[in-house]
């Protein structure tokens, strides 16, 4: 760059004395200020001594010098007692300068864009997180309220077998088409509610409302008898289960039960004809510990991390959208208690879940 | 009395600037206001028999613009690395940052603090994250600017590693 006429130098050095209020202090080797000018009020250095360490006098510079040689500028740099300031940092033959331009303007200019942009940004992050969390609430619900249908069509299939007459038929035959109909209806109709459905995964951790796990889990075997049956699936309370004594987890009873029935839909998917699902129940050190066995092929090592994950169906595609198992994952930790499945010794899987006991 | 220079460190919105006004002046605002360049505070401290005076450098927070600016960490004995337990995003911007101090300036003694344990149903920084930095060697602390728990804890673990023995 060409020089500048002084002219031109001193018109810069009038404007920046009157728009920048600069102040400077000297600082020597031994860190002790020698010198200091200009508007240093402006930047609450008040009663500055000669001879004492600058650390002391301006807080705001301990551990910057000696400089060593290098040159730098460290931008809007504040306290409470002064204004913003750009603070040049200049070594020079007489010592060590710290040069203070006041920052003022360039400091309110970048805080209205920097405050903006960054809470777009957080507002973007709050609405990506909200709408995963509603999607994968959504087709849990969808995922849930497909089950009772399984065990629905299953009975009209069953029942289709027995020797019934032609318009019995017939009458089946409407009933499985609405059940198929009500299926559809029912996903419709919660995508156009979804925002309504948040509030069903609230947990009110009342232990007065601890669900008993056996009493649940017959329930669910129950329901899901007829898929079994029409799969030639048993079905079954482990025999060995004491079921005097209470089961009762710290939990929700309908959220209990959505996790057994997505643990044993998923053992039957699995379970080859002619073989038994058994659902176990046991005392693990204070806690509760449910156990579902199958007889099926068990999970084949490259499915076995992503198995409790979103969309972490089996390559067969045997699940319904690979959610079941996730959602079963994140219930059981909302409730401080583990899931996790392994190998049986005879064949087959164990999958199992522990749960703490209600809190008295 | 001995004085320390120190820096916090992080993404934006962490909570930085809450913590030193918890720290310093025991006050919290839930606005959020962000830190253009550096705010420099000061805080007495007393460890043992021991004072040390802490000058805190609360720095502009990482984003996807603006990077923090490795000279303001010119002098520093130690800094405080931030995250946000609801957002994971930060813990990553904190394990850059971490690495960016040490190439520049070497390995400076630091605390690494989780933000925002007030919030913990919504954290998505897990235990198992967490244990991952201890077993790098990171001391973790879990605090709220917020309801001031770990915060005062924090800084003490920090000033504790800057007093000559």
């Amino acid at each position: 760059m060409a020089l500048l006429p002084a002219s031109v130098l001193d018109y810069l050095n009038q404007l920046t004395a009157a728009y920048r209020s600069p102040a400077y202090l000297l600082i020597n080797d031994e860190g002790s200020l020698t010198a200091w000018g200009g508007n240093t009020d402006a930047y609450g250095l008040n009663g500055l001594q000669a001879g004492a360490p600058v650390g002391e006098q301006a807080f705001f510079l301990e551990g910057l010098f000696p400089l060593n040689g290098q040159e730098m500028v460290l931008s809007c740099l504040q306290t409470d007692s002064g204004r913003p300031a750009d603070l040049h940092l200049l070594p020079r033959a007489e010592g060590d300068y710290a040069i203070l331009l006041d920052a003022t303007t360039q400091e309110m200019q970048q805080r209205v864009m920097q405050q903006k942009g960054n809470e777009l940004n957080l507002s973007y992050q709050r609405l990506v997180k909200e709408i995963q969390k509603k999607e994968i609430l959504l087709h849990c619900i969808v995922h849930d309220l497909a089950g009772p249908l399984m065990g629905i069509k299953g009975g009209y299939e069953l029942l289709a077998k027995e020797n019934i007459s032609e318009a019995g038929r017939k009458f089946l035959e409407i009933g499985l088409r609405q059940a198929n109909r009500q299926e559809t209806l029912i996903r419709e109709i919660l995508q156009a509610f979804s925002a309504e459905v948040e509030s069903l995964s609230r947990f009110s951790g009342d232990p007065a409302q601890a669900p008993d796990v056996i009493s649940t889990a017959r329930e669910v075997i129950e329901a899901l008898s007829p898929a079994f049956a029409l799969n030639q699936v048993k079905l079954q309370l482990d025999p060995a289960v004491d079921v005097t004594q209470a089961w009762k987890v710290a939990g929700e009873k309908t959220r209990l039960e959505r996790v057994l029935s997505n643990l044993i839909e998923n053992a039957l998917r699995y379970s080859p004809a002619n073989s038994t699902v058994t659902v176990g129940c046991h005392d693990d050190e204070g806690d509760v510990l449910v156990t579902i066995d199958d007889e099926g092929p068990g999970i084949p090592p490259e499915m076995a991390p992503m198995l409790f994950q979103k969309f972490g169906q089996g390559k067969k595609g045997r699940g319904k959208i690979g959610l079941g198992l996730y959602f079963c994952r994140i219930t059981v930790e909302h409730w401080r208690g583990e899931i996790g499945h392994q190998p049986r010794p005879q064949g087959g899987t164990r999958f199992w879940f522990r749960l703490p006991r209600p809190q008295k | 009395m001995i004085q320390k220079k120190i820096c916090l460190l992080g993404a934006f919105a962490v909570g930085k600037t809450s913590l030193v006004a918890r720290f310093v002046k025991s006050v919290y605002a839930e606005q959020y206001v962000t830190t253009v360049g550096v705010k420099v505070d000061k805080k007495a401290l007393t460890l043992g028999d021991q004072e040390i005076s802490l000058i805190i450098w609360d720095l502009a927070g990482e984003d996807e613009f603006q990077k923090v600016e490795m000279s303001y960490l010119r002098g520093a004995a130690g800094y405080l690395l931030v995250a946000d337990g609801t957002r994971r995003s930060t813990l990553e911007t904190a394990r850059m940052l971490a690495q960016r101090v040490t190439e520049t300036h070497g390995a400076l003694p630091f605390v690494f603090l989780v933000n925002k344990s007030d919030l913990a149903d919504d954290w998505e920084i897990d235990e198992q994250a967490l244990a991952e930095c201890t077993q790098a060697g990171w001391q973790v602390i879990k605090a709220s600017a917020k309801n001031g728990t770990g915060v005062e804890e924090a800084f003490k673990l920090l000033a504790a590693q800057l007093c000559p023995q």
